[in-house]
């Protein structure tokens, strides 16, 4: 018995010696929306670049963004975070109409368009990705290929699509640019029919995207990062960017946004990461990777490998209106798709 | 007998019931801030307009089928299983039992993130989204190595005098179907009890499958900017409903009392295979290997390329530590008030009835609960937000989740110790610190080293209260895992989950060493 105890001491110091390290002098909180297999190595890199530590809280992909920005928001009175990476920018700008982000002056913002950051300094835009339909070749005959993400509300295709849960993510952002573009009642029915006409719900972009690579789905609407995916895969899948025809949309394009939070721990080290993250490099690096993403600034000359900003023909969407009706949005979502 | 030291025990004596009860009260004050915080936001005016979705009745009576649903399913299949694999190791001569057993007590180990991982490597084109069936399945497959030790436990306890009075008017099968499962009805109960618990309050497979249960609801409530008093409402009826559960079997089947059934008495026969002996065995080692193999194989087959393994294991090097510290910590937290607890609940001194409620009120809690009031109780300024701030309030979580399983582990011990030892003790001049070193911790210490490696292992698993709390850069493999799992299963969660395992073998070893032990020791 005593052995026994002995040893349970013995692991448990251990434990706790190799599990516990001191705090570093300087240290950087990031919580961040983007995927950690595409976000973990460019945060590594500026840990070892700068000396100074990252500590990271990754997303869930079932509560995606939503779940971090409502974490921000609970820890309001004692913020723990410094830099908020979120994948979209949306709820970055709703934090930042609840005044739980602060301004700050990193000099790499200067490179980028003016309509991808915010005019007062509280968010930055770089990197985006796309909203888009990823086709299975193999069930859809090139003539019948979707264009529109109307078409997920064509009878034709009635219970052979999918899409994420429209309550987090990018997909909750997308209903809200919908409603934002279109109009309340136009999005409303565009998203009554996608529920009438039984697009499946499934646990994530990611998954849906999976879900159309096996031919479990049709088409499914997802984000670029995950169809890429796919397509390097070698599944038998096809990226279409929808409504861009000439009396379309056009294509959500989602710019990775950062954003420094008010009353953070660590307010300088959070403005040089969020400077190093809006860094050219940075962004080439995205675009060269596994997630393909698209670079927003011109000094970036990697091109995506899923297309070219300039190719796209982007949906005109006022993100800052769309952060004022998310909440609408959310709450028809929570209606429609949640009730019982 | 030690001397006596009247002072010094005093002291100690006073400082041990002061530490239970702050214990007590500490863990208490997650659920009674849950409550209160719900109660004053369904009476107070400012919250009523925006809590009418929460406030639909419909919505809960959909969340209430759905969890009836998931909890009924996962306690049959646990049940049907337990009964079948509890019977052939527990009452017949069938070769290998003990192995079975190992296996069972191995099974019972593995934290349900692992299993998950295991059912959606295995066929993740089968995977329904939404149905509460499937999710009730699988989790009844989780917990059936559970229900296989306690049903055997329970057909090892079935008295043997009335099994031969029956067996002399009718045959095996009659006996087993009139006599020895209406005497384990108690043993079938408690594993739907054990297995309602642990699922209603979980969300991992729930929230994987898109299965709106009350925890998976209160988690998504919470995610969805309800801020914490929505999840809170979310989560009043499934505890009241649990608690209520609890109070009906405990009074209906006594299985904490002093006449609990759970002790042995002597020993009951053991049924005879005869031919089907051996083909009996190679059935259950073949059924054993099979799953296990199943399981396993998809898993390893996902580890290639194997160029760049290393790499992948050392990746996960920081989160192994810190869930084997954060488990450690978490269980030595439960052990240390749970001996006395169980103490107070067993031998009936005035602190029983707040155990009782703790217990009750405890295991009745979701996950997530524990997680929201956690953050709303914690991240203040000051003390409690250093607490916070640090991994320990991972810790914390756990003590929170795991008390009620600790005291429970350790009423059994309790019970096993006569009284009369006690008075034996104060006979003999032993005050308060003697009767303790020479009757208690004796009595208790095999049990604290069983109850706290179960614990452990609960912990290494622990996804719905850690997920809200778990500080940057502490992630535990359970969030990783469930993290990883939403993607589907790729290397990394591959190697992750076989890693997890292996962690738990260490645990799993020291169980059956000890269980091994302990029948030495009885026999």
């Amino acid at each position: 018995m005593r052995v026994v105890a002995a040893i349970m001491g013995v692991v448990m110091l251990v434990s706790l010696l190799g599990g516990c390290n001191r705090k570093p002098p300087d240290e950087v909180i990031v919580y961040t929306a983007l995927d950690r297999q595409f976000s973990e190595p460019i945060l590594e890199r500026f840990a070892k670049q700068t000396g100074i530590q990252v500590r990271t809280v990754y997303d869930s992909e079932s509560t995606k963004t939503i779940g971090l920005v409502n974490r921000i928001r609970a820890e309001a009175q004692r913020p723990r975070c410094d830099v908020f990476w979120n994948n979209e920018p949306v709820n970055t700008i709703r934090l930042k109409d609840e005044r739980l982000i602060q301004r700050c002056e990193p000099a790499e913002a200067a490179n980028y368009p003016a309509a991808d950051r915010d005019p007062e300094g509280c968010w930055f835009g770089f990197a985006a990705r796309a909203r888009v339909l990823l086709v299975n070749t193999d069930m859809v005959k090139p003539d019948d290929c979707p264009t529109s993400v109307r078409d997920l509300a064509d009878p034709r295709w009635q219970g052979r699509t999918g899409m994420a849960k429209p309550l987090f993510g990018s997909t909750a952002t997308h209903v809200a640019c919908l409603f934002a573009v279109l109009g309340e009642s136009e999005a409303r029915a565009l998203l009554d029919g996608f529920r009438l006409n039984g697009v499946q719900i499934v646990g994530g972009n990611k998954t849906c995207a999976e879900m159309v690579g096996r031919g479990q789905l049709a088409f499914g609407l997802t984000d670029t990062d995950d169809a890429i995916e796919e397509v390097d895969a070698g599944h038998p899948v096809k990226v279409v960017f929808p409504d861009a025809g000439d009396r379309q949309m056009g294509t959500l394009l989602l710019p990775n946004t950062l954003a420094l939070v008010k009353g953070c721990p660590h307010p300088e080290a959070g403005t040089q990461l969020i400077n190093y993250l809006l860094s050219a490099a940075v962004e080439q690096e995205l675009a060269a990777g596994p997630s393909a993403q698209i670079p927003l600034q011109g000094a970036a000359t990697q091109s995506s490998r899923v297309a070219k900003l300039a190719d796209l023909r982007p949906m005109p969407v006022d993100f800052a209106h769309a952060a004022q009706i998310f909440p609408t949005a959310a709450k028809y979502v929570e209606e429609k798709f949640l009730a019982p | 007998m030690a001397e006596r030291v009247p002072k010094a025990g005093d002291l100690l004596r006073w400082a041990a019931v002061g530490f239970h009860t702050a214990a007590l009260l500490a863990a208490l004050v997650v659920p009674a801030y849950a409550v209160l915080d719900a109660g004053g936001a369904f009476f107070g005016a400012g919250h009523s307009a925006s809590l009418t979705g929460v406030l639909n009745v419909r919505r809960w009576l959909t969340l209430l089928e759905n969890t009836g649903v998931v909890c009924g399913v996962a306690g049959l299949t646990a049940v049907v299983a337990g009964i079948c694999l509890g019977l052939l190791a527990a009452r017949t001569d069938m070769p290998g039992r003990r192995a079975l057993v190992g296996a069972a007590l191995l099974g019972a180990c593995v934290p349900v993130y692992v299993s998950a991982v295991f059912f959606l490597s295995l066929a993740p084109t089968l995977l329904g989204f939404g149905s509460a069936a499937l999710c009730g399945f699988l989790y009844g497959l989780v917990y059936a190595p559970l229900a296989t030790l306690v049903l055997g436990a329970t057909f090892r306890a079935a008295g043997r005098e009335l099994e031969e009075l029956a067996l002399l008017d009718a045959g095996r099968a009659k006996v087993l179907l009139r006599v020895t499962l209406p005497q384990a009805a108690w043993g079938i109960v408690a594993v739907v009890m054990i297995v309602t618990l642990f699922v209603a309050t979980d969300f991992t497979i729930a929230d994987l499958l898109i299965v709106r249960t009350f925890s998976e609801e209160c988690y998504t409530q919470y995610q969805l900017d309800h801020g914490r008093i929505g999840p809170l409402l979310t989560s009043v009826p499934v505890m009241l409903v649990l608690a209520v559960l609890l109070v009906v079997v405990e009074r209906r089947y006594r299985l904490l009392g002093e006449d609990s059934p759970w002790e042995a008495g002597a020993k009951p026969s053991t049924l005879a295979l005869r031919r089907w002996r051996i083909p009996a065995g190679v059935a259950a080692g073949a059924l054993v290997a099979a799953g296990a193999g199943t399981l396993l194989v998809p898993l390893v087959l996902r580890l290639r390329p194997l160029a760049g393994l290393g790499t992948a294991v050392a990746n996960l090097r920081h989160e192994l530590w810190t869930t084997t510290a954060l488990a450690a910590l978490g269980a030595t937290f439960v052990v240390l008030p749970a001996g006395g607890l169980a103490w107070a609940m067993a031998r009936g001194t005035r602190l029983r009835w707040l155990v009782a409620a703790a217990i009750i009120l405890l295991l009745a809690i979701p996950a997530p609960t524990v997680g929201i009031s956690l953050t709303a109780l914690l991240n203040r300024p000051g003390l409690l937000g250093a607490a916070y701030d640090s991994p320990v309030v991972v810790a914390i979580g756990y003590f929170v989740r795991f008390l009620p399983i600790g005291v429970l582990l350790l009423i059994p011990a309790v019970r096993r110790t006569p009284c009369e030892l006690e008075w034996a003790a104060r006979v003999d001049g032993c005050d308060w610190l003697g009767v303790h070193r020479h009757v208690r911790w004796p009595a208790l210490r095999r049990d604290a080293v069983l109850a706290w490696l179960v614990v452990v292992i609960l912990c290494f698993g622990e996804v719905g209260a850690t997920m809200l709390v778990v500080p940057p850069g502490w992630e535990t493999t359970a969030i990783r895992a469930f993290t990883l799992m939403h993607f589907g299963v790729y290397r990394d969660l591959a190697v992750l989950a076989l890693l997890s395992i292996g962690c738990i073998l260490l645990p799993w070893g020291g169980l059956v060493w000890l269980l091994a032990r302990r029948r030495t020791c009885e026999s």
